[in-house]
């Protein structure tokens, strides 16, 4: 289990993580959100034992991270890029791998290759972006470590390919018990892969939860009333979001869906839909209430 | 792999020599290249035919060792760059940071694969020249020592390298990675050298070996240029030396690698004191290096100082703004810059000043205690000693009384240039920059603590008064013996191979020298205890009312000399194979010697031929003028084929002047310009201008007007790099005078054609 207690971190002057808290069951695949420069990364770093703690706790199962050894062989992480493998042809990148990981399974390569087929001794300066990634995802999960991080793991693949790289990773967490923490801009992924989540925005967090207790905590209401109302007219729910267009209103809402449905109904409404959000939806009314949201444009 | 044999340590070694296998390669490349091929290279030179093996082999082999050593030198920087790439590239320290390995492990694994790859490669050539030089014993002294020199460059690049790890360890960035590792050896060498001239030359002289005893703690952390200059020395100490400070650069680079974040990969510097450091280090640099340029603090001339300081401000202002810039990508806080700005400058002047004011913090004015020295040696250019050469005699004393002498001298010189300084140099200077003629006084002392200490001292001449000193050393015994037990030295001593040869060098048969050569040890103890009990006897340095009778040049033969130096002394022999330890002159007094070498072949006598040391197509050169009361008694010559004649009646004198001042050229300082075969060549008798020896001529009743033509189709002169318009101009009208029809008169660098 992974867990980070009122996590801190500075580089210089500037505050990247501010008391973070959240933990991370085993067997579980985690996504991390977040705006750009939000502290994803970061954790990432934190997590595989890169850059050291200055204030709070990190600990993965019971243990330090940084300098250790015996935890550190469990971890395999995969940062954004690729270029410091260019010129590796993918047998010498197994060969890295398998140089420093004493899981590494020959055979899992080799059935992870024989679905995706890359050509094992060109280089991979040779390959195309989506090419690098699925090459270093593969060999990634073919160390069996119990714990695989991945900054922006499915960056640069095809549809297909995400699909096929998601399989890939489900079958690690069920073949080896693995905890898979990704990163991700791309929360459509992060919807269909993860069941659990951590919003972070300016490095705070912002919720770390179960995805489905977050897609069922946000709601969208589309309503009619007879006067337009406001925020202020519906004090027993969190409206993140509101819009009167005509005399149609939009609600954007946090709360259990009879909340909800018992506030607008104070108001009389022509009628009332409630209407599941997706998770880039929930992403950007969540982003919209801390100010980021581009209205300034 | 099974758990048992998974060992992430090694797994990590195995990485990193893999990623610096190329420099592995070019490493083995270079060091068998290197000083097995430099010494094989010499060796060919002196073993082998000359005609089979001449310098169209050698010299190209000669030039691809040295070319190889300048590579695996180069290794021994490019390696730990390459090596060490996850300490400043962002992406590779993801990978590396992240494995299953503990920082102290990595880091071991880290200098081993930055150093091993170069260092195992020299270490193993330097063993290969080992025995190459074991079975093929070289003849002279400089070749003897390759193998160890070999050692001693392996030492001084392990050096090398580990501070270049750990100005590496202290770098975000490629850019400061490659640059600052150069940067700070070409900077430390710029404020040591830079810092040696503002305070010794400022003083009393600059010191030609100034790395080896100046600013000492400055100067033994310079690496690059401290080991050039302690290359040569043989002592214990440079091994401790180079020792110690691979420890101290490995724990700087040990607790800058565990003090360093992550996070930091891809700034500048790591660290946060590393940029104003860096930053005040290049700067101090520049203003050292313009102070030393514009020589404004010089002479104890204070009246530049608001240009200097100006100039400092503007130069430092400009370093410190592209710093910023480059650190920073702007200006970051114009207080702080301002700050930063003042306090590098006060520093910099401070520095500046206090090197010339206290004349490098007294170390100019050093001198140690006699009781401390084990050996002292002392050489003045343009004062001679009766033996050795003009500018190292190489006699090195070891009694109390001989190293007082030279250590009283040493204050005696030092109080000269001092007051001189302090008085008139900068007048004189100033009015004729280049008329003013120098003794350069070489003093070097052993101390009993292994350190050296050397110091050269460039004084006027015409400040210098020797108030007896040589005399007096030469009234010590260990100083008059000194030369024998430079022969008794085991390095020539023990050459047996090949029969010592001893030339006596005179005119006085139509032979121009004897030679007697002595086949065995025995033969050889038997002359230098001879010369020994000679030299005990003989207290007349300077007083000799004889004429010698010959010069004793003490050599060596050996086979197919090529290109044969030797840095005791070289005599110019030319045409054969001799070479030379010491020249030492013979007078009758000398029976002991003489006695022997006649029982080996040569039989001086004071017979003289002129005319076989004045030929008709040879001038010879004046070598000596010995005095008697003021009056001239003797002269001798030498000529280029190793001739001599010593001229004691006038009309040798006058043969002698008809052949040496029947061109000369008058100026003001003490120099004889003398046409020889066609040359003119400046020679220097303190006593005796030109017409100075005409004049003692006529005090003895010999006449001399008689200055004849010159017949040649073309004459040659040089002239220094300190040009003397009126020497040129005097030199020039003679040459008008004597060449009615000069077709050419054509210029180069630094010499002059007459056709």
């Amino acid at each position: 289990m992974i867990e980070l207690k009122d996590v801190k971190l500075s580089f210089d002057e500037n505050v990247i993580l501010d008391g973070v808290t959240m933990t991370v069951p085993d067997g579980r695949a985690f996504g991390l959100l977040g705006s750009n420069g939000a502290g994803k990364s970061t954790i990432l770093r934190l997590l595989s034992g890169i850059y050291q703690l200055q204030e709070g706790s990190i600990k993965i199962d019971g243990e330090d991270i940084y300098d250790n050894v015996k935890i550190k062989e469990q971890i395999c992480f995969i940062n954004d890029e690729t270029i410091q493998f260019t010129n590796y042809t993918l047998k010498q990148l197994k060969n890295y791998y398998k140089r420093f990981y004493r899981t590494f399974s020959e055979e899992k390569f080799v059935k992870l290759h024989s679905v995706l087929n890359l050509p094992m001794n060109k280089k991979l300066s040779t390959f195309s972006k989506g090419m690098k990634r699925q090459a270093i995802v593969i060999c990634a999960i073919a160390c069996c470590t119990k714990y695989i991080f991945l900054d922006e793991a499915f960056d640069g693949l095809d549809p297909t390919m995400r699909i096929i790289v998601k399989n890939m990773m489900i079958d690690a967490m069920i073949d080896n018990g693995a905890t898979i923490i990704l990163s991700s801009h791309n929360l459509k992924e992060v919807q269909e892969f993860c069941d659990t989540a951590a919003l972070l925005h300016g490095g705070k967090i912002i919720f770390c939860r179960e995805l489905d207790s977050v897609m069922g905590s946000i709601r969208k209401v589309q309503t009619s009333f007879p006067t337009a109302p406001s925020k202020e007219d519906f004090p027993e729910i969190e409206i993140l979001h509101i819009e009167n267009s005509g005399s149609v209103t939009n609600i954007i809402a946090k709360g259990t869906e009879e909340e909800i449905r018992a506030s607008v109904e104070k108001h009389n409404p022509r009628f009332v839909d409630m209407i599941p959000l997706t998770l880039d939806e929930i992403f950007i009314y969540e982003m919209e209430v801390l100010g980021y949201d581009g209205k300034d444009l | 792999m099974t758990e048992k044999t998974f060992n992430y340590t090694r797994s990590y070694f195995g990485f990193q020599l893999g990623r610096v296998k190329l420099c592995t390669i070019f490493s083995c490349i270079f060091a068998i290249l290197g000083f097995p091929l430099l010494v094989t290279s010499l060796l060919l030179d002196q073993y082998a035919d000359f005609e089979v093996i001449n310098n169209d082999i050698y010299a190209p082999l000669f030039a691809l060792s040295v070319i190889s050593i300048i590579g695996i030198c180069a290794m021994s920087y490019i390696t730990p760059l390459i090596s060490l790439k996850h300490l400043y590239t962002k992406t590779k320290a993801d990978n590396i940071l992240s494995l299953p390995i503990t920082g102290n492990q990595r880091f071991v694994i880290d200098i081993l694969s930055s150093i091993l790859p170069f260092a195992v490669p020299f270490l193993i050539s330097c063993g290969i020249t080992a025995i190459i030089e074991s079975f093929f014993p070289p003849f002279s002294y400089d070749f003897e020592n390759i193998s160890m020199y070999a050692l001693k460059g392996f030492f001084c690049l392990i050096m090398f390298a580990t501070l270049n790890i750990a100005v590496i360890t202290a770098c975000g960035r490629v850019a400061e990675a490659i640059l600052y590792p150069i940067g700070l050896n070409i900077v430390l060498f710029g404020i040591t050298a830079l810092g040696c001239y503002l305070s010794i030359y400022d003083c009393v002289g600059i010191s030609d070996t100034y790395t080896e005893v100046f600013l000492s703690p400055v100067v033994r952390i310079w690496p690059i240029g401290n080991a050039i200059s302690i290359f040569m020395e043989s002592a214990p100490l440079f091994y401790v030396y180079a020792i110690a400070m691979t420890v101290v650069f490995t724990a700087l680079a040990y607790i800058s690698y565990k003090k360093r974040r992550a996070e930091n990969i891809g700034k500048t510097f790591v660290f946060k004191f590393s940029y104003p450091v860096a930053s005040t280090i290049v700067a101090l640099a520049f203003i050292l290096l313009y102070v030393a340029i514009f020589d404004l603090i010089n002479y104890n001339d204070y009246s530049g100082i608001s240009i200097t300081i100006t100039v400092m401000c503007v130069i430092l202002l400009i370093i410190m703004l592209i710093l910023e810039v480059v650190n920073y990508k702007k200006i970051n806080g114009i207080l702080k810059f301002g700050v930063k700005y003042i306090l590098t400058l006060g520093g910099g002047i401070a520095i500046c000043f206090a090197l010339a004011i206290t004349d490098g913090f007294g170390i100019a004015h050093y001198i140690p205690s006699p009781s401390v020295i084990e050996s002292a040696e002392i050489s003045v250019n343009h004062y001679n000693s009766d033996y050795g050469r003009s500018t190292r005699n190489y006699i090195t004393v070891y009694s109390e009384d001989a190293i007082k002498l030279i250590t009283d001298e040493h204050k005696h010189i030092i109080d000269m240039a001092v007051e001189f300084d302090e008085t008139g140099r900068h007048e004189t200077t100033e009015l004729e920059p280049y008329t003013h003629k120098t003794s350069d006084f070489y003093i070097y002392y052993t101390l009993k603590s292994g350190r050296r200490v050397s110091r050269t001292y460039y004084i006027y001449d015409e400040v210098y008064e020797s108030e007896g000193f040589w005399e007096n050393m030469y009234s010590t015994e260990d100083y008059r013996l000194q030369s024998v037990n430079a022969l008794r030295d085991h390095r020539y001593y023990n050459i047996t191979d090949m029969p010592k040869a001893f030339r006596l060098m005179n005119t006085h048969s139509d032979k121009r020298y004897f030679e007697a050569v002595f086949e065995t040890d025995e033969q050889y103890k038997e002359l230098l205890s001879a010369l020994e009990a000679d030299l005990k006897a003989d207290l007349s340095y300077g007083r000799h009312n004889e004429a010698p009778v010959g010069n004793l040049l003490v050599g060596y033969l050996h086979r197919n000399a090529l290109d044969y130096s030797y840095s005791i002394s070289y005599y110019g022999i030319g045409d054969d194979d001799f070479a030379q330890l010491a020249r030492i002159t013979l007078y009758e007094s000398y029976t002991n010697t003489l006695t022997v070498l006649g029982k080996y072949g040569t039989v001086p006598t004071k017979e003289q031929n002129l005319d076989d040391a004045v030929g008709d197509d040879e001038i010879f050169m004046l070598y000596r003028i010995k005095k008697n009361d003021e009056s001239l008694t003797a002269l001798e010559s030498y000529n280029d084929y190793g001739g001599s004649a010593v001229f004691v009646t006038g009309e040798e004198f006058q043969e002698l002047a008809s052949h040496h001042v029947k061109y000369s050229v008058k100026t003001d300082d003490e120099y004889v310009y003398c046409l020889t075969r066609g040359m003119w060549d400046r020679l220097h008798y303190r006593n005796y201008s030109p017409d100075d020896f005409i004049d003692a001529l006529a005090e003895i009743g010999v006449q001399y007007d008689n200055r004849s033509t010159f017949q040649s189709d073309y004459i040659y002169y040089t002239i220094d790099n300190n040009y003397d318009q009126k020497l040129h101009e005097s030199v020039n009208g003679m040459c008008n005078e004597l060449f009615d029809t000069r077709t050419v008169f054509e210029y180069t660098e630094n010499a002059y054609y007459y056709q």
